[in-house]
């Protein structure tokens, strides 16, 4: 048995007719900080509920501690914190009454820092859940979630919805917290700035399968964008090395995978190669999930994913 | 426990007030007097707002955390499976109770400041109460088991549907008797019985997290599915009956009817707008003949009329006979369905009496009436005779001749015959009031009147009495098959001229008797079956199927089995196309062959097309195409 907190093991899920997760393989080890991140519907949310137990995959399986997530009891439950999308809380309770709550239902809670984090959030106990702004009750999701020291937290796009300082004042909250617990982190985003800050590691989840699972540094240093504008009579280069060729006027940007110094010696012979600088991590993104535009090329992503298609059988 | 039932505070709190209130204004708009005071024999107000009040608790205690959208915030929560149903059942408990102690009390509290001389604290007046109210945890338990149940919105409240109509038709038909009345032990255990169950059903449904794209384990589809599909079957025998007898019915008016002319017996239909009456054959067929209706004629139809029990109820039950009151000096005596006697003066007291110095209560259905010259009543359990004395407050007892046993007080028509003026004499001698009903005490060897505290003869009232209800009412309806039957004529008792054997003969027949036909195809089959190895039974005979009852048309039967056994064998063909697992199958295969129909439409809603079921074996995943391999840790065993 691997010390792997979260492993998601070939795991399918359909919806209907529709493949939402196609063979999702994932490892997250302790202490690490993983994104998944994936374009709407590409199933990120699906993997967070069939590790949560609240879905069950139709094939393979997805364990937390060990545990196979169907059969999740109050003690794996315990070891776990979860903010959703929506921050539901019970909107018949106020702040007090939900802090309440979550202590009385968890068996280890932390009062003394939930009253330094509300206090630093600015909430007040009396406060009723509906009267809350958005932002506060992400915030008071979040530092309930973490209260009660969990060894894996998992966060469902929790930024989603809040403006841009209400996004910044909880992902230092949750920085903090991770600073003071150390606690593993699974979590999604469309936020992929908020990503290249905290996460370690990140997935790439496209149309139900990951295309990426690498720590951030691997893939910047792996992946490189530059321009190139090629001599007469040339065409677009092609190959496995050759993420995406989007034309330009005069040549064509290209993103390279783990590029070999004699495809830049080929490049240069045939063309006029020019670097460009290192990409964020939204490009890289936009890159191996973004749309194709006309005249565009690119390494079918199909293509690559395809064994696991064919495995999903039915599209 | 408590910290959950904290959560379930909003609506625990809502509805133990709001119900309780509702409930006790509903028994306060009820007359005091007869809910608090002699004991009601219904309570139609209470009965309704109870079963309305219980789906709606049901409702939202099993559905509270999914309208809040905290489902999943309180799923994830490190507690026991059980606990959050367990907390959600406590606090459909606390309120049931509320409603059951308290509202009960708050309406007896009120009524005894507005009517004070009116209502008195007996435990009697409060059994009608409770047994009423029961049908609050039936309704809530039914509607917190579809609450609970892992499908769409829609399937649950078919499912609440299901089970309210067949569980409150079946509850009703079993614990009513001959009479029109409800036993309150049979109903009140019924009810019970069926609020047992309906929160076992919720505990099993709990268990399972909605999914519509993943089958239902076997032990969830046997404890939830079996009492949906169950309770569906014999609300579609109650809709199929209603609609067989439009079928009938519509047979009956095609039929044609008898007349006598000049003696005669004559079989005609009449035209479209009933202005020429045309005969026809013993085959239906017209013989050209006709005539024009004649005022006076007597006609017969061949159409029955069904006793009690016979189509689908819905009402509050009917305890035991209503109170009956006679009009004394000061006020009135009061006999209560339950037996209490009481005297209710017009200044607004409430004082009970009975039999003897000791105001021993009568039994229920004892009759009460001035007879000749006294408020008489007649015990129906001892058959005795009791007079009410002004003088003593009580009654006393008449005696009665030897050998002789009284039935009930039952009025008379007296008519300007011979007979019925020599009765009238006997019952009035100083003269009559003028009034053209009056009440006579029954007794096995004749009719009675009370004259000066004596229980007196009067000749041939009995006999009398007995030839006129004859005349007007010929006894219990006799079920019979409703397609073919034979009319004798004359039904008086005189030689039998004429008999018809009725039955589908014309294409016009026909079509109606095959409707009715096809439509017990659509029976569940277990009570096609079941049906006919016995007689159309008297209480739940909305159940069952008057054309196959009693071993009649066995064919039909049959006809209906096998339909149901090619059902069943399409049905399991169609879940092996689904990637079904051979448990699932024969599930299906034994619920179509025992429920018909149904069944499939069940089957066919919640058995939908996975094709996940059906693909190829999983060949192994893509990996992902850009990997940072993980760190090496160690391994444990």
């Amino acid at each position: 048995m691997s010390k792997d907190v979260v492993v998601f093991d070939r795991v399918e899920r359909w919806f209907g007719v529709h493949t939402v997760l196609r063979g999702l393989s994932v490892r997250v080890q302790p202490g690490t900080v993983y994104a998944l991140l994936g374009r709407n519907g590409a199933g990120k949310t699906t993997a967070l509920r069939i590790l949560l137990g609240f879905l069950h995959p139709h094939e393979g399986s997805a364990t937390v501690f060990g545990c196979d997530s169907r059969d999740l009891g109050p003690g794996e439950r315990a070891r776990i914190g979860y903010v959703g999308e929506d921050h539901r809380l019970y909107p018949t309770m106020s702040v007090g009454d939900a802090i309440a709550f979550e202590k009385d239902t968890r068996p280890a809670f932390r009062a003394a820092f939930v009253e330094k984090a509300i206090e630093r959030c600015g909430l007040r106990r009396a406060q009723r859940i509906p009267r809350l702004s958005r932002g506060q009750r992400a915030q008071l999701s979040l530092i309930l979630a973490v209260a009660s020291d969990p060894e894996l937290l998992i966060c469902d796009d929790p930024a989603l919805g809040l403006d841009a300082v209400m996004r910044r004042e909880f992902l230092d909250a949750l920085v903090d917290l991770l600073a003071e617990t150390g606690c593993t982190v699974l979590f999604s985003s469309h936020f992929l700035g908020d990503v290249e800050r905290i996460a370690d590691r990140v997935g790439i989840l496209h149309d139900g399968a990951l295309l990426v699972d690498a720590t951030l540094d691997d893939l910047k240093r792996r992946i490189v964008r530059c321009g190139w504008s090629p001599a007469a009579g040339e065409t677009a280069p092609g190959g496995p090395n050759v993420l995406r060729v989007a034309p330009r006027r005069g040549g064509f940007d290209l993103t390279l995978l783990d590029p070999t110094p004699e495809l830049f010696a080929s490049l240069r012979a045939h063309g006029e190669l020019a670097e460009a600088p290192t990409p964020t991590l939204e490009d890289l993104f936009l890159d191996l999930t973004g749309p194709e535009r006309p005249g565009m090329l690119r390494e079918p992503l199909d293509d690559l994913v395809s064994p696991g298609r064919a495995a999903g059988g039915a599209r | 426990m408590s910290l959950l039932l904290r959560k379930d505070r909003p609506w625990v709190v809502g509805f133990a007030v709001a119900g309780a209130a509702a409930i006790a204004i509903a028994l306060l708009v009820e007359s005091a007097e007869r809910v608090f005071g002699v004991g009601a024999d219904r309570l139609e107000a209470p009965f309704h707002v109870a079963w309305i009040a219980g789906l709606l608790l049901g409702g939202v205690a099993s559905c509270f955390d999914e309208i809040l959208g905290t489902r999943e915030f309180l799923a994830q929560r490190p507690l026991p499976r059980s606990q959050p149903y367990a907390a959600r059942l406590l606090g459909v408990l606390v309120v049931l109770g509320v409603w059951w102690f308290v509202a009960p009390l708050a309406a007896f509290g009120i009524a005894s400041i507005r009517d004070s001389g009116l209502v008195r604290f007996d435990a009697s007046v409060f059994a009608p109460i409770l047994a009423t109210l029961v049908v609050a945890a039936s309704s809530a338990a039914i509607a917190f088991a579809a609450g609970t149940l892992p499908a769409p919105w829609w399937q649950r409240l078919v499912a609440a549907a299901a089970w309210f109509g067949a569980a409150f038709g079946i509850v009703h038909a079993l614990s009513s008797t001959t009479n029109g009345r409800v036993g309150l032990p049979g109903y009140v255990f019924g009810h019970v019985f069926v609020a047992v169950v309906m929160f076992a059903v919720a505990r099993a449904a709990s268990r399972h997290v909605a999914d519509p794209d993943r089958a239902l384990p076997a032990p969830v589809r046997r404890a939830v599915l079996l009492p949906v599909v169950a309770a569906l079957a014999v609300v579609v025998a109650a809709v199929v009956r209603e609609m067989q007898s439009e079928a009938i019915r519509s047979l009956e008016a095609v039929y044609p009817k008898v007349a006598r002319r000049s003696g005669e017996f004559v079989l005609f239909r009449s035209d479209e707008r009933g202005t020429a009456r045309r005969v026809v054959d013993s085959e239906h067929r017209p013989t050209g003949g006709s005539w024009k209706p004649e005022a006076g004629e007597d006609v017969w139809w061949g159409r029955q009329w069904l006793w009690y029990g016979t189509s689908f109820f819905f009402e509050e039950p009917r305890w035991c006979a209503s109170s009956n009151h006679t009009r004394i000096d000061r006020g009135w005596v009061v006999l209560a369905g339950m037996g209490g006697a009481f005297v209710r003066t017009f200044d607004g007291s409430l004082r009970a009496t009975g039999r003897g110095p000791e105001h021993a209560p009568f039994a229920p259905e004892s009759t009460i009436d001035q007879v000749g010259d006294a408020v008489a009543a007649v015990d129906a359990a001892t058959g005795e005779v009791w007079r009410f004395d002004p003088s003593v407050d009580h009654f006393v007892r008449v005696a009665s001749p030897a050998g002789e046993r009284c039935e009930r007080i039952e009025s008379h028509y007296f008519d300007d015959s011979a007979e019925d003026r020599a009765a009238r004499k006997a019952l009035f001698p100083e003269g009559s009031d003028g009034k053209r009903y009056d009440a006579f005490v029954r007794g096995r060897n004749g009719g009675y009147t009370v004259r000066s505290g004596s229980l007196v003869l009067v000749p041939g009232l009995l006999e009398r009495a007995d030839r006129r209800r004859a005349a007007r009412w010929s006894g219990p309806a006799q079920e019979t098959d409703p397609l073919v039957f034979t009319l004798e004529l004359p039904a008086d008792g005189s030689p039998v001229t004429f008999r018809h054997e009725f039955r589908p003969r014309t294409a016009g027949e026909w079509f109606h008797a095959g409707t009715a036909m096809l439509q017990s195809l659509l029976r569940p089959t277990v009570l096609q079956v079941a049906g006919s190895f016995v007689p159309m039974p008297r209480r739940a005979g909305w159940m069952f199927d008057r054309l196959t009852v009693d071993g009649r048309r066995p064919w039909l039967v049959f006809v209906g089995c096998l339909v149901a056994g090619v059902a069943a064998w399409r049905f399991g063909r169609r879940l092996r196309a689904l990637g079904a697992d051979r448990a699932t199958q024969r599930w299906w295969r034994a619920a179509i062959v025992c429920f018909g129909p149904v069944a499939v439409v069940v089957g066919l809603v919640v058995e939908r097309p996975r094709r996940h079921a059906r693909r190829a074996a999983g060949e192994p995943a893509a990996p992902p195409r850009i990997v940072t391999p993980l760190e090496p840790q160690e391994s444990v065993a």
